[in-house]
């Protein structure tokens, strides 16, 4: 009997100031994984650097060929430097800047395979300066939806 | 006096079972919007892109973004402008997508403007696979 996989992760938002009334937003969701891939770590980065950290196959390391094709993986990546390092880049299969992480900052996102592209999840620094990001990456799907 | 605009936003990662060690990750970070751009509502959306930001970003962003969609079967798809197409109008030139949401799911997002755009625009844009909703919030950073 096949073993199905749960991943949880909650989120949670509150503002002050930011709108008219305070906003409040406090999700959940369980996802069942029933893709190969799944990955934690810490890198260290410069602009120089374009580390894949989504792989289609664990065993083939962190620089591998991106997700299976038409999968989705839920990253998490965290600018976990100090002010003085540098700052984390997340990048598309073809160093395509997605999102930029000061000190302390991180993003949550399902990356989804491009069917035009080889997909892989990257992380770059935004300069020569080295930075280090923690991440942590979830084939959730081998199949598009 | 200048207001002190504070987002907290926190996450928590678990499971027991798709890491050898297991997962069990909490983080949480509080950020100082800035007076310029924020926006926060849902937005009903048919099967064309649809530009989610109605502001001008003119550099760093947090987007959140869930598919809140009464339907089981849509899937929200989300791409954004080209990093490198120097692109003028925005709505028009979207790169592929990068991201797709289920009923439920959501995504947090922080983006930073490539600057290609003349515009200076964020140029981030959803559609369903079907008639969908979606909640969003927007606040820029810098």
């Amino acid at each position: 009997m096949a073993v199905t996989k749960k991943f949880t992760a909650g989120l949670k938002f509150n503002t002050n100031n930011v709108f008219p009334n305070a906003v409040s937003i406090s999700e959940t969701m369980t996802v069942t994984v029933d893709g190969d891939a799944a990955t934690s770590g810490s890198i260290k980065v410069t602009s120089s650097n374009h580390i894949a950290v989504c792989t289609a196959d664990p065993s083939a390391g962190d620089d591998g060929d991106g997700l299976d094709s038409g999968a989705r993986a839920f990253v998490f990546v965290k600018n976990v430097g100090t002010n003085d390092d540098g700052d984390i880049e997340i990048e598309d299969n073809a160093n395509a800047r997605i999102a930029h992480l000061k000190s302390g900052e991180w993003a949550f996102l399902p990356f989804m395979h491009s069917s035009s592209a080889d997909a892989s999840v990257k992380v770059s620094g935004a300069s020569a300066t080295a930075g280090y990001a923690e991440y942590v990456v979830i084939e959730t799907t081998t199949t598009d939806y | 006096m200048a207001k002190s605009s504070k987002v907290t936003m926190s996450l928590t990662m678990r499971s027991s079972d798709i890491i050898p060690t297991g997962l069990d990750r909490s983080v949480s970070m509080t950020l100082t919007a800035s007076d310029d751009t924020s926006e926060f509502g849902k937005m009903v959306i048919g099967t064309s892109y649809e530009q989610l930001d109605k502001s001008a970003i003119a550099d760093r962003a947090y987007v959140y973004i869930k598919n809140t969609s009464s339907t089981s079967t849509v899937v929200i798809s989300i791409a954004m402008d080209e990093s490198s197409d120097g692109g003028t109008s925005a709505g028009n030139h979207k790169g592929p997508i990068f991201s797709q949401l289920a009923v439920g799911e959501f995504a947090l997002l922080p983006y930073k403007d490539v600057g290609a755009q003349a515009s200076s625009d964020l140029g981030i844009h959803v559609k369903g696979s079907a008639a969908g909703e979606i909640e969003y919030l927007i606040f820029e950073l810098d």
